[in-house]
């Protein structure tokens, strides 16, 4: 218990500088028994321990009733003007809790290559993050990532599959 | 030693594959004792990085997880390996110790981490982050720390590869208008494009003899493997495949591992540079993709 308290105080402390999702305690087994390493002490965010801390995986409602997917025409990563509404539905649920951190996550449909799929999505979750901005959400209750072609929300080899992927997701940590 | 292969006929050219590295490597090192990395996807969503021998056989896993893992990359000295796990609900990068299995953050900054690739020393890093927006080139100590910013482009810069000499960094720019290959000196400075074939060019591998590169280009529907002869500039597509992706060659540079799919499942293949001589290799059950291939072991005498 004092050693998950002392974690706790430890990444709270340095959870300022760091990036805005916590590494939670996901069942990830690692291979040849060991424990994993924490890196070289330094005050950079690199030296966060991979187990991070025990929690719930982190995962908070967003606002009621509000869709929280935006979705892309092929090789595009303007936001269509027919999800101005979620985006300010969004928009008033951050900025009227300051505690609130939004963690926009960018998807592309599943052909080409991962890593350059990787910053396609992240085109597609900075769009929305953007579009955010605009409408006042401060930087720092935000964070942009990309998951890239690696988690298609539905499978499938024809446009109805892939339009369903070309997506920016808005989730609560 | 035994390879899994496709068709009967295969048999015979694996064969032939090993007697081909054996007559180039008379007296040398040869790749039998080299591993490759890869992962594989359970029908559950169970993702694993995997480290086996070069033929796929004595497969161990050295992560296991519920979210995705991308782009395992060999250290030069073969005794560690970088990766991109998903398991934080974001790419981060680790470096992995293979036989301890210890692992530490190398990259975990603001927005996505990816695409790690080591210099020929091994004493640096080069990824792909999106902490400044967009995504775009950094250098990173191994040993973890502050990045250091290599490109300054509006466009998306990734998938960095290293020359065999360590003085070049190659790597995919959308900088033109489409992904294309360029090459700019290690410590920063000018690119020049690489490809001028087709407006989608990604995944460079450099032949460590300095001769080749492998890379991916697709041409309308179809992604597929390229080799490219660095002297004249001339490309050969070499594979029947059309979803080919991730090459990285031997370290004797006569063979490339790809991923690609083969009769609708995912499979990994090895081939000569010339595409005359392919075989699949053996590997777990479900989905199998990112592979990496191993250096030399600096054990062997």
């Amino acid at each position: 218990m004092k050693k998950l308290l002392s974690t706790l105080l430890f990444i709270a402390i340095i959870s300022g500088c760091s990036s805005n999702v916590k590494l939670n305690d996901v069942p990830v087994e690692e291979r040849s028994g060991a424990n994993p390493n924490t890196a070289a002490a330094s005050s950079s965010v690199s030296s966060l321990d991979a187990r991070g801390i025990g929690s719930l995986n982190g995962i908070k409602p967003g606002p009621t009733g509000v869709a929280n997917v935006v979705y892309f025409d092929y090789d595009s990563y303007t936001v269509k003007p027919e999800f101005q509404a979620v985006l300010e539905a969004h928009a008033r649920f951050i900025k009227a809790d300051g505690t609130r951190r939004a963690n926009i996550e960018g998807h592309t449909d599943e052909r080409g290559g991962s890593e350059y799929n990787l910053a396609l999505g992240q085109k597609r979750a900075e769009a929305v993050r953007r579009a955010l901005n605009a409408l006042g959400v401060a930087d720092g209750q935000m964070e942009a990532v990309s998951y890239g072609k690696e988690k298609p929300s539905m499978t499938g080899n024809d446009e109805a599959a892939f339009s369903k992927n070309r997506r920016s997701e808005i989730t609560y940590r | 030693m035994s390879y899994l292969v496709v068709a009967a006929d295969l048999r015979l050219a694996s064969h032939q594959i090993s007697d081909l590295i054996y007559l180039k490597l008379t007296g040398d090192k040869g790749v039998f004792s080299t591993r490759i990395a890869y992962v594989t996807k359970s029908n559950t969503g169970r993702y694993n990085l995997w480290v086996a021998d070069s033929d796929g056989e004595n497969a161990q896993s050295a992560l296991a997880s519920p979210e995705p893992i991308i782009s395992p990359s060999w250290a030069p000295n073969g005794t560690q390996l970088a990766y991109v796990s998903f398991e934080a609900r974001k790419p981060v990068v680790y470096v992995h110790d293979v036989a301890s299995g210890k692992r530490r953050l190398l990259a975990n900054f603001k927005g996505s981490n990816s695409a790690p690739s080591w210099s020929p020393d091994g004493r640096t890093v080069a990824v792909t982050l999106s902490r400044d927006g967009g995504s775009q080139l950094f250098l990173l100590d191994s040993q973890g720390g502050e990045p250091r910013r290599l490109t300054q482009s509006v466009a998306i810069d990734t998938e960095t590869v290293f020359s065999p000499d360590g003085t070049a960094i190659y790597f995919v720019s959308d900088r033109g208008g489409s992904p294309q290959i360029y090459r700019m000196p290690a410590m920063g400075g000018p690119a020049n494009r690489v490809t001028f074939t087709g407006n989608y060019n990604i995944s460079p591998a450099l032949s460590p003899d300095g001769r080749w590169m492998a890379y991916i280009s697709r041409a309308g529907n179809a992604y597929k493997l390229h080799v490219m002869d660095l002297a004249s500039g001339n490309a050969s597509a070499i594979t029947d495949t059309t979803a080919d992706e991730r090459p990285s060659f031997a370290p004797n540079s006569r063979l490339i591992v790809f991923a690609t799919r083969q009769e609708g499942r995912e499979a990994l293949m090895t081939t000569t540079l010339d595409g005359r001589i392919k075989a699949r290799l053996a590997g777990q059950g479900g989905d199998i993709r990112e592979p990496n291939w191993g250096p030399f072991s600096k054990a062997q005498p």
